[in-house]
């Protein structure tokens, strides 16, 4: 790919939720862009519209009759003007999701197995049931799952939460799709298996070429993980560039509140100049 | 799961001779007997035949004493003989019950094959006019009465078009079934079954409306899980994810549903039962309340009991199956 063309870039997005009072503005003209291969953060509180960010690039903002405008640009197609079949056949494929909360993601009366092998079920449709279960059975071990063969027909709810994260990644990566969104990935896990799953995510994205893009609260996920770093507030960008520039400094008040929110960083070096409060 | 059996065989014993107990009280507390019925037909009765009669049923024996010496036989299968009509009321029963769970049947298939449909549909256009003609037909299938409904389908059906038996049974749908596909004799399986259609549709109506409700409300709930979404995600097409992902979810809470209007209907079609003249269990009782015919009275109400825990049973062990979270549990 030319470096001068983006993966994936987002010009002046808006996301609007229908209510009774009328159109609520969640994304307020959100632009950026990530190249091919690359990580790139999100950051902002719940209710920044960070997430809404995730699923109008995943196309899921549907089922909420959410309004989108601006430019979506993903691999040289305009996507907001994509059909629903045209959807579907990219997400999983080109462009995979990994959710916060791992249990609630799964299907709870459905083997893990079928739930990664839907992925190629519906995608490489000339694929058999065997070559669909052998190719499960990879991605399992590849994700860090032991004893894939008998977990493969393990249900949600016998694995632990991490596994089970590691089974959404596993569906997610499983077509090795140019661009990976992770909502939250690692929230609802414990802090050992945080700095797990985000090194898996990590390294399988890089093996792969997967694009990632990390959407988190945590600053301090993003800044291990992340080279780019976008800021939003209010459905709005109030900071963007590279990780290293924003979190050492700072040019937004909010984004500097933030940093100064985070622990064990209440009178670190990187909050110079935050404002006393 | 064989504890589960266990454990559950004891408390359907302990169901079981409660039921008996209140039963054979309540029956007892009524006023006047069988012997009182019996002597209101023959006038020529003395008040010392009475007091004989009363002697050779067992009826002057103290009630602990006649509870006692009622289990002793229906746990060996006895449960007495008819005052009125001298024969088995296992026999009777016997007689009765098939009739009964075959209209029960074909009423909770029916339901659900209409129930199915309209609560997917209603629940995938939500606030739609189909959404509003579902709440419409819900409304009107819990308030009209199924004998209503019943008497105007047998005017239409029956008497102004001719196309259906207006009352009567001959026989076993279900048992014709086989018939039918083996030996292509359609007409066997529709001459038995003609006689269930406007009994079921009586008994389906109301059902239908409470399952599509349900179903429907269930739906909406499994539709906005995240494993929905995360499907979309996957690129897994919409009727796929709402038949596979969702609507497997969403019968979970009506298997339940199903099993206790199961139990109702083997009990208690005694209404629609009587307006097709239907040979079943629910009519049974209620003649012989009106003759005060005690035995079969125990003994409907015993099988009733027995009927309904053994589904609620079933619809636990059938959990296992289908919820696997259930299953480890």
């Amino acid at each position: 790919m030319v470096a001068a063309s983006p993966l994936l870039s987002v010009g002046n997005l808006t996301v609007d939720y229908p209510s009774r009072t009328g159109l609520i503005r969640a994304v307020d003209g959100v632009s950026f862009s990530i190249s091919a291969g690359s990580v790139l953060g999100v950051v902002g509180e719940s209710g920044s519209g960070k997430s809404s960010v995730g699923f109008a690039l995943m196309g899921l903002t549907d089922a909420s009759k959410a309004v989108l405008g601006g430019t979506i640009t993903f691999e040289g197609r305009d996507m907001l003007t994509l059909s629903r079949s045209a959807w579907r056949q990219l997400r999983g494929d080109r462009i995979a999701m990994v959710f916060q909360d791992a249990m609630a993601t799964l299907n709870p009366v459905m083997r893990i197995g079928d739930q990664i092998g839907e992925v190629f079920r519906w995608h490489r449709p000339e694929m058999s049931r065997r070559a669909i279960r052998a190719a499960c059975l990879e991605l399992l071990e590849r994700v860090g799952i032991k004893d894939a063969g008998r977990r493969i027909d393990s249900y949600p709810h016998q694995l632990s939460g991490g596994m089970r994260q590691r089974v959404v990644i596993a569906a997610a990566i499983a077509l090795k799709p140019s661009l990976l969104i992770a909502d939250e990935p690692t929230t609802a896990l414990d802090v050992t298996v945080q700095a797990q799953i985000l090194e898996l995510m990590q390294t399988l994205c890089r093996e792969q070429g997967t694009a990632l893009i990390l959407v988190s609260h945590d600053l301090d996920v993003v800044s291990d993980v992340c080279r780019d770093v976008v800021v939003m507030k209010d459905g709005v960008v109030v900071e963007a560039g590279p990780v290293d520039d924003v979190l050492m400094n700072p040019q937004h008040a909010y984004t500097q509140i933030l940093l100064k929110a985070r622990p064990g960083f209440g009178s670190g070096h990187m909050n110079t100049g935050a404002p006393h409060g | 799961m064989l504890k589960l059996l266990v454990s559950r065989f004891f408390y359907a014993c302990v169901i079981i001779l409660g039921v008996v107990l209140v039963v054979s009280s309540l029956v007892k507390l009524v006023p006047g007997d069988p012997v009182d019925v019996i002597a209101a037909g023959n006038p020529g009765m003395s008040v010392a035949d009475m007091d004989r009669l009363r002697e050779r049923m067992g009826l002057t024996r103290s009630i602990p004493e006649q509870f006692a010496s009622y289990l002793g036989h229906a746990v060996q299968g006895d449960m007495g003989t008819s005052i009125r009509q001298g024969v088995p009321v296992t026999k009777l029963i016997a007689e009765r019950l098939p009739a009964t769970a075959e209209l029960a049947f074909w009423a909770l298939v029916l339901a659900f094959i209409f129930a199915i449909p309209l609560g997917i549909a209603t629940a995938l256009k939500r606030g739609s006019w189909l959404d509003y003609t579902g709440t419409f037909i819900a409304v009107l299938g819990v308030s009209t009465p199924g004998f209503l409904l019943a008497v105007l389908m047998i005017l239409w059906f029956s008497i102004e078009l001719r196309w259906l038996p207006a009352s009567g049974y001959r026989g076993s749908a279900l048992l014709a079934v086989g018939k039918a596909v083996v030996e292509g004799k359609f007409s066997v399986f529709w001459n038995a079954f003609r006689y269930f259609i406007l009994p079921a549709i009586s008994l389906a109506f109301v059902l239908i409306a409470v399952n599509a409700r349900v179903i429907r409300s269930a739906m909406l709930e499994v539709l906005q899980q995240d494993f929905i979404t995360f499907a979309t995600a996957k690129g897994v097409p919409r009727l796929r994810i709402v038949l596979r992902h969702a609507l497997r979810n969403a019968l979970l809470p009506v298997v339940t549903l199903a099993g206790l209007q199961m139990g109702a209907l083997l009990s208690g079609t005694v209404v629609i039962e009587t307006v097709f003249a239907w040979p079943g269990i629910g009519r049974l009782a209620v003649d012989s309340i009106h003759v005060r015919d005690y035995p079969i009275i125990q003994a409907v109400v015993l099988v009733s009991a027995v009927l309904f825990i053994v589904l609620n049973l079933t619809v636990d062990i059938l959990y296992r199956f289908i919820d696997p979270r259930v299953r480890d549990d």
